[in-house]
């Protein structure tokens, strides 16, 4: 009786934000004047109604432009490795596992405030990165799902094939590409199979010794005509060159253990080969493949692992990093993946009485609040991008999101560009508060999309606090 | 035995991978050629104080650091047999930065252009690294580069009529302590240059990707810039590694410019190769007249060496599949260039296409025929008719790439590797 009183009154009430600490060092608000013996007192002044706004880099100090440095090179490496969802994960996992431990069984866990915990999904493009909260999760959590997939170019089934003396691969679109900017530039290639029950992770093309594949244009000379209208007019132009002879191909694939079984079982995908790159003689942009949100994932990762161990968040703090952002968030690693983490979560830490109430999961997950990363449109150099016209978040869950973003005196910037394909409104049907959040990135869908490190600074720090918040 | 010169395929692709890489332009191509062409005499056009040349001799001429002539002398005078010239250039389409904002003091953005058939969306979303020559204040031109080896790069953001390329977007002098970082800034911290220095000055934005192995098996190469610094690199190679003083004089003509249409100083339509004929005339103890000049240009023949389309196999339509080289067949011999009826191109004697043929066939190397696309699909041009306005006969042939034009154009080494020979064996006869 007194749970579902707790219940009714939790929606009652608006977001508890009142509480929130404000910033450090308001912005805005000048000290009072020094009251002079003998002077007049001053009137009292009125609170700006449009106090001048100082954003972008104008707001930084000098002092902080090394550790803006630092975690965007943190990020480039991170990045680096993470070419496919598998490897994305992968490398959040390495980052988080040295101070956490990996939840293996479904046993009730034995949850300190501050302990940390990790699971992955065994598909391996999926995690969820888990911080105890001081308050029980029957109160809910402060969530943050980042999907780790980007458009990329899968193999097809049986891809080899030679034409006019060439050996070529044939392809398969993932996602939304820029398909003219993938046109001549170098490739890797990545493959993941299962033989003999062992992993085979194989990549090429990233090493400066490695070849790289290239899918060839079309010269100016001749493209008049046929280019007229579109650069790439159907994705059957989207195949790679090889190699010469299919003999050198298939030996060199059959070195590395992958028969023509294999390749057919194997996730093998088309990348942009190189590393990430620093942008512009200041160094302040970053350009990489796949940024819209890995680095939003790597942002929320590391505000876990970066929280002080005194620092215990409030409510229980996750983060669940998915994959399938670009086919329409569907298969088990998609936001499927949310449930099954969630349920998984509600089993190893809620009350025997709760996780098997299906009324007590429900309150979990009404009591919680969740913030998804989300392709958006903004400015860049003005921080993290809200869209209310698209997500339909309800002013309560975005004033919740928003304060906290103050609190870590972070930029962010609200947008009311038209678009579709809000996951948010997804998680709200779940009775989760959920608000969508996204980088302004520049060349989405290009195999080379740009950044700012002053973005990525101040999604760090809002995504840190939000998931300390009360 | 041509592998105890050039040591074979693998030693090839190793000197001509740094060729690209390190030649970035033509200002550097040349700078290379100076340096590795061992046993050149560095030759100035304008000496004309009594210098004589015997048969055998070495020399370079180079013409503002933009084209240059190397040339053996043969046994017979050049006004008797002419020479054998082959002609290839060393420039290639990129964006090119406009020089209108390098005054201002904000710099976040810069517009280019584009030097050659430069494509658009080729350049954008990719790192780039800015390569150039500047002529300072005082008059001496230095080569700058800038993100070629840093930890960071350009990059084009928006595309269309002017690319706009990002260099910073901090704002500039805004921290104590913190030196302006403007693309300015660093030039003058790297190399001293200000504003007024940058005003005269060619800066190309080129991929900060290097030369690549393409595919399995190691048969091809992938880099921005082999349009035509492939068939530049077999001709000057083979001048180079020519044992025998032949019996015409060899010569190989690398231009500057043929991307804009050759008509400029340092292009093959300058009359750099109309001194350098009447230097080695005078030289050869006759007079340089023009009638001299004249009659040594009749009696020469050349090659035009320039990259043509091999067939792309995700674009097939656009090709005629039974005469449009195929890569790694060997390189192509174009009988005819030009548009339509072969307008604007140039059509070669059998006699000039036999000895070509001949010439590949003595030393076993691979040739093949080809054309540019279908007819009316479009067309191209080469520095063939400048060459053959001076009176020479003229045929065009070269090592074919795939992306021509594009930041990764597609070649063969082995086709590469039988235009070193071919060539070689072509000065020979």
């Amino acid at each position: 009786m007194v749970l579902s009183l707790a219940f009714a009154t939790a929606h009652a009430q608006p977001a508890p934000v009142s509480k929130e600490p404000v910033s450090k060092k308001p912005v805005s608000k000048k000290p009072p004047a020094s009251a002079k013996p003998g002077a007049k007192p001053k009137p009292v002044k009125k609170p700006e109604l449009f106090p001048k706004r100082v954003t972008g880099w104008q707001a930084v100090k000098a002092a902080q432009l090394p550790a803006i440095k630092t975690f965007a090179s943190d990020y480039l490496r991170y990045l680096a490795d993470a070419k496919t969802p598998r490897r994305a994960v992968g490398g959040l996992v390495k980052l988080f596992k040295g101070s956490a431990r990996q939840l293996k069984s479904t046993k009730r866990l034995d949850h300190a405030p501050g302990a940390r915990y990790w699971f992955r999904h065994p598909g391996g493009d999926a995690a969820a990165f888990v911080t105890v909260g001081k308050r029980p999760i029957e109160e809910g959590a402060r969530i943050i799902i980042a999907a780790v997939d980007a458009p990329r170019i899968d193999l097809k089934q049986r891809p080899v094939y030679s034409k006019v003396g060439l050996t070529m691969l044939d392809t398969r679109l993932y996602g939304r590409l820029d398909l003219k900017s993938w046109l001549s530039r170098p490739l890797a290639l990545y493959m993941y199979a299962k033989r003999r029950g062992r992993d085979l992770d194989l990549s090429v093309g990233d090493r400066a010794t490695d070849p790289v594949l290239v899918i060839p244009d079309l010269l100016p000379h001749l493209s008049r005509k046929i280019q007229k209208k579109a650069i790439v007019d159907k994705p059957e132009r989207m195949d790679a060159l090889a190699a010469r002879s299919r003999k050198a191909l298939l030996t060199y694939l059959r070195g590395k253990g992958v028969s023509e079984t294999v390749f057919r079982t194997a996730e093998a995908s088309l990348v942009p080969a190189g590393k990430p790159s620093f942008i512009g003689v200041d160094r302040a942009m970053v350009a990489g493949y796949g940024h819209s949100q890995r680095a939003l994932a790597f942002a929320a990762v590391r505000g876990l692992i970066d929280a002080p161990k005194t620092k215990t968040p409030h409510h229980t703090a996750i983060v669940l990093v998915i994959s399938k952002s670009q086919v329409g968030y569907t298969g088990s690693t998609g936001l499927a993946f949310v449930k099954t983490a969630m349920s998984r979560i509600i089993g190893v830490m809620a009350s025997r009485g709760d996780k098997t109430d299906l009324l007590g999961v429900r309150r979990i997950y009404s009591k919680s609040a969740a913030l998804i990363a989300a392709n958006r449109r903004g400015t860049p150099n003005k921080g993290l991008v809200l869209n209310p016209r698209v997500d339909d978040a309800l002013p309560g869950a975005l004033r919740r999101v928003l304060n906290a973003f103050r609190a870590a005196g972070a930029q962010y910037q609200i947008i009311s560009s038209s678009g579709w394909g809000s996951k948010a409104r997804t998680l709200s049907t779940m009775d989760m508060d959920a608000v969508d959040v996204g980088l302004p990135i520049t060349g989405r869908g290009t195999p080379m999309e740009l950044l700012s490190t002053l973005d990525l600074h101040q999604a760090r720090r809002a995504l840190a606090t939000w998931l300390m918040s009360k | 035995m041509p592998w105890a010169v050039l040591g074979g395929v693998p030693a090839m692709t190793t000197e001509y991978r740094d060729w690209l890489d390190r030649g970035r332009t033509t200002s550097r191509v040349i700078d290379l050629i100076k340096k590795k062409s061992k046993r050149f005499r560095v030759v100035d056009v304008h000496d004309i104080t009594a210098q004589r040349v015997r048969p055998g001799d070495r020399l370079l001429f180079i013409n503002r650091d933009r084209t240059v002539i190397a040339v053996v002398v043969g046994k017979q005078p050049l006004v008797k047999a002419g020479a054998r010239l082959i002609g290839a250039h060393i420039d290639t389409p990129s964006p090119q930065i406009a020089l209108s904002r390098l005054r201002k003091k904000k710099q976040t953005t810069l517009r280019t252009y584009r030097y050659g058939g430069t494509r658009w969306h080729h350049y954008s979303h990719m790192p780039l690294a800015l390569v150039g020559r500047v002529a300072r204040a005082d008059g001496r031109e230095i080569d700058v580069e800038l993100g070629l080896n840093d930890d960071f790069a350009l990059y084009i953001a928006k595309t269309g009529p002017r690319l706009i390329v990002s260099v910073s977007s901090t704002p500039s002098a805004k921290w104590p302590g913190v030196s302006p970082r403007t693309l300015v800034a660093e030039l003058h911290k790297r190399y001293g240059l200000t504003p007024v220095d940058l005003e005269a000055a060619e800066l190309f934005l080129v991929p900060k990707h290097k030369a690549r192995e393409v595919g399995f098996g190691g048969e091809l190469i992938g880099a921005h810039g082999q349009d035509d610094r492939a068939n530049s690199y077999a001709a000057w190679r083979a001048v180079v590694d020519l044992t025998d003083t032949p019996r015409a004089t060899a010569m190989a003509w690398l231009v500057d410019r043929e991307e804009e249409g050759s008509s400029h100083a340092a292009g093959a339509q300058s009359r750099f190769l109309e001194m350098v004929y009447a230097w080695l005339i005078r030289a050869q103890n006759k007079p340089a007249t023009e009638a001299n000049v004249a009659r040594a240009f009749a009696r020469s023949v050349a090659l035009s060496a320039d990259t043509p389309a091999a067939m792309n196999p995700n674009w097939l339509q656009v090709h005629e599949e039974k005469n449009a080289p195929v890569l790694g067949n060997g390189p192509a011999l174009f009988p005819h260039t030009g548009r339509g009826g072969k307008k604007g191109g140039s059509q070669a004697h059998a006699e000039l296409i036999a000895s070509v043929v001949d010439s590949f066939k003595r030393t076993k190397a691979p040739l093949q025929f080809g054309e540019l696309g279908k007819v009316d699909e479009g067309g191209g041009g080469t520095i063939a008719k400048y060459l053959a306005e001076r009176g020479m006969d003229v045929v065009d042939v070269g090592v074919a790439v795939i992306s021509m034009h594009s930041p990764m154009e597609i070649s063969a080494k082995i086709d590469i590797w039988s235009a070193y020979l071919g060539f070689r064996e072509w000065f020979k006869q």
